[in-house]
């Protein structure tokens, strides 16, 4: 140890957080595999690996028609979307977390599935939106109307606070309770319609706010899968940038950082990156809250590592969760979000504790 | 070689004055220390340098060029700032800590030459010890150096210090003055201190500047500080002595 130079240890480190990230990445693909092979009907690993790739090489390999289609007409949309909602949620937290320098923030703080329960409770109960033309070419197809309205309502959402929070100079309190404000009026707006709603209309929108990967279709992971590999390298470029936040506002300018500019479009993809999924299958809470941290106490807070770790770890927590939602009572299938919080939390709570440092 | 160049510069707070048409200049190899009694002013005026609050009048010149002129990234290499406070500590290690001082120089990626200056100033100033253990570890003075570290690392032509010996043990004040001071000297750098300990300020710097209710009340050599000035400033009696070297110690006297 004594002989190493320091930027050599330092290389070390950066070598071992790079593996970490490897490794995260191995454990995600084969929790993919094993998550398509369980559920109501069993498919042995080896089936499924053959499945996966027989649309590849279908020369060579033959896979049972009814294999197939559970895989890929049920089993992937699914797995696939709780993969990309993870990863959107991860990055939105843990990009959230930074720039409003605050251990609670989540993509929820910013009001985005309040705002996207009312929009869903608009269609829903009033069976109105105000997408026009946009609810206007979707309303034949039932479920697209309740996600474009749940999608243009948390987008309003975001741009008030948005606009809220520069106009006060986008401080990071302002930010936050801009945002808390927000959830509120908007969980009245829905308390609102659901008093004037018929039980089944309630029962639905109930439904809806538990959110379930099972509505995910191949349209969705498309459009989720887009607006991931689009945004996800957007802000991974501002690593360095994030890691100066750390310092504070004043610090951060010093060295050369425009910290407004930085704030408001992380916000600004945070809400993307949150709205797309939510408006597909519904809010699914704590994964965005709690992968930044998982993640963070794993690698430190070099951005340039935690947004990718942060990423997976969020990929990893709710496909898991996913996975025990539709086995640990089968054939009943929990709603996810109950079960992200039933095992995020004991594990969020246990590494909590079981560190000896100080953390954040 | 940088000169610095401060013209008029006044400021308020929504109308509270702060600062009020302040003149002075810096040169190349410079140390000069600002004191006064809390709320004079000089971590306003240190801020209006780092460009990061604007002068409602004058002018500030870096190489006779305004500082309106430069991008926030171009003096990012020019002016290392080290802030009065900085509480967020995240568990970055100290390494990094002082990493983030490349900012302005680097990509995604650190170079082999960002690592090797980063190093370079940990061992300057002793850290060795420190390097990979967590901020938010370690104690008052630890820290304080972990951001003196990043300043310099920084690699700035102007060092601006809000109160850079703030936690810092006897030894420590010492220690990081007197490198500061070296660089000063041997990198050419136009050093501004704002600080509360007037020995300190007296003893390691070529020019203090005695802040008052946002004016300049004293700007000179150390040895022509007078006592009355800064009795007039802080409002309290003192007594000034000198030490074997010559320079003055200021004490304040108690009644009993």
């Amino acid at each position: 140890m004594a002989s190493k130079s320091l930027h050599e240890e330092y290389e070390g480190l950066v070598k071992k957080r790079t593996l970490f990230l490897f490794s995260l990445t191995l454990l995600l693909l084969i929790l993919t595999i094993v998550s398509i092979s369980i559920g109501s009907v069993k498919i042995p690993l080896s089936d499924v690996i053959k499945a996966l790739i027989t649309p590849l090489f279908s020369k060579y390999f033959k896979s049972n028609i009814l294999t197939l289609n559970v895989i890929w007409n049920l089993r992937l949309p699914r797995t696939i979307m709780a993969i990309l909602t993870g990863a959107c949620f991860g990055v939105a937290g843990c990009i959230l977390q930074v720039t409003l320098r605050n251990p609670l923030a989540s993509p929820y703080t910013i009001g985005v599935a309040s705002s996207a329960a009312f929009g869903a409770a608009l269609a829903i109960i009033l069976g109105a939106g105000i997408t026009g033309w946009w609810g206007q070419v979707m309303v034949y197809k039932n479920p697209y109307f309740i996600v474009f309205n749940a999608f243009t309502l948390s987008m309003i959402c975001s741009l008030i606070i948005m606009a809220l929070s520069l106009y006060k100079g986008a401080s990071p309190g302002t930010t936050i309770l801009a945002g808390i404000s927000m959830t509120y009026l908007f969980s009245a707006l829905t308390s609102l319609l659901q008093y004037f709603g018929t039980t089944e209309q309630i029962a639905a929108v109930v439904f809806w706010v538990f959110g379930d990967l099972g509505k995910a279709e191949w349209f969705d992971v498309a459009i989720t899968a887009s607006v991931l590999f689009i945004l996800v390298p957007m802000v991974f470029i501002f690593s360095s940038d994030y890691n100066a936040v750390l310092a504070g506002d004043e610090t951060a300018a010093s060295l050369g950082v425009n910290v407004r500019r930085l704030r408001i479009m992380s916000l600004a993809v945070a809400s993307l990156l949150t709205a797309t999924p939510v408006s597909f299958i519904g809010t699914i809470g704590f994964v965005g809250l709690l992968a930044p941290h998982i993640a963070r106490m794993a690698i430190g807070s070099d951005h340039r590592f935690l947004i990718p770790s942060a990423l997976l770890t969020g990929s990893i927590l709710l496909l898991a969760a996913d996975a025990v939602s539709r086995t640990i009572v089968s054939p009943l299938i929990l709603p996810v979000g109950i079960v992200t919080a039933f095992m995020g939390v004991p594990l969020f709570l246990y590494l909590l504790l079981s560190r000896r440092e100080k953390y954040w | 070689m940088v000169t610095l160049k401060i013209l008029g510069v006044s400021f308020n707070y929504n109308g509270i004055k702060a600062l009020e048409n302040v003149t002075f200049n810096v040169e190349a190899g410079e140390v000069v220390s600002i004191i006064g009694p809390n709320g004079a002013g000089k971590t306003t005026l240190l801020k209006c340098i780092a460009k990061l609050l604007k002068p409602k009048h004058g002018t500030i010149l870096i190489d006779n060029r305004n500082l309106d002129l430069f991008k926030r990234v171009e003096l990012a290499k020019l002016i290392g700032y080290v802030p009065q406070l900085e509480e967020t500590r995240f568990p970055l290690t100290v390494f990094e800590w002082i990493l983030l001082g490349r900012k302005p120089y680097m990509g995604m990626k650190p170079s082999k030459k960002d690592l090797a200056i980063v190093e370079n100033v940990i061992e300057e100033l002793k850290m060795k010890r420190l390097a990979f253990r967590k901020v938010n570890e370690l104690s008052g003075g630890e820290w304080r150096k972990t951001i003196v570290a990043r300043a310099l690392a920084q690699e700035p032509k102007i060092l601006l210090l809000d109160e850079p010996t703030n936690h810092l043990d006897l030894k420590h004040q010492v220690e990081v003055l007197k490198l500061i001071r070296e660089s000063a000297i041997k990198k050419k750098l136009c050093v501004i201190i704002a600080t509360h300990d007037v020995n300190l300020a007296l003893r390691f710097s070529d020019k203090i500047i005695v802040l008052n209710e946002g004016k300049i009340v004293f700007c000179g050599n150390v040895k022509l500080l007078k006592r009355e000035v800064l009795e007039k400033a802080y409002d309290v009696k003192i007594e000034m002595l000198h030490d074997t070297n010559g320079y003055p110690i200021v004490v304040p006297k108690t009644e009993a």
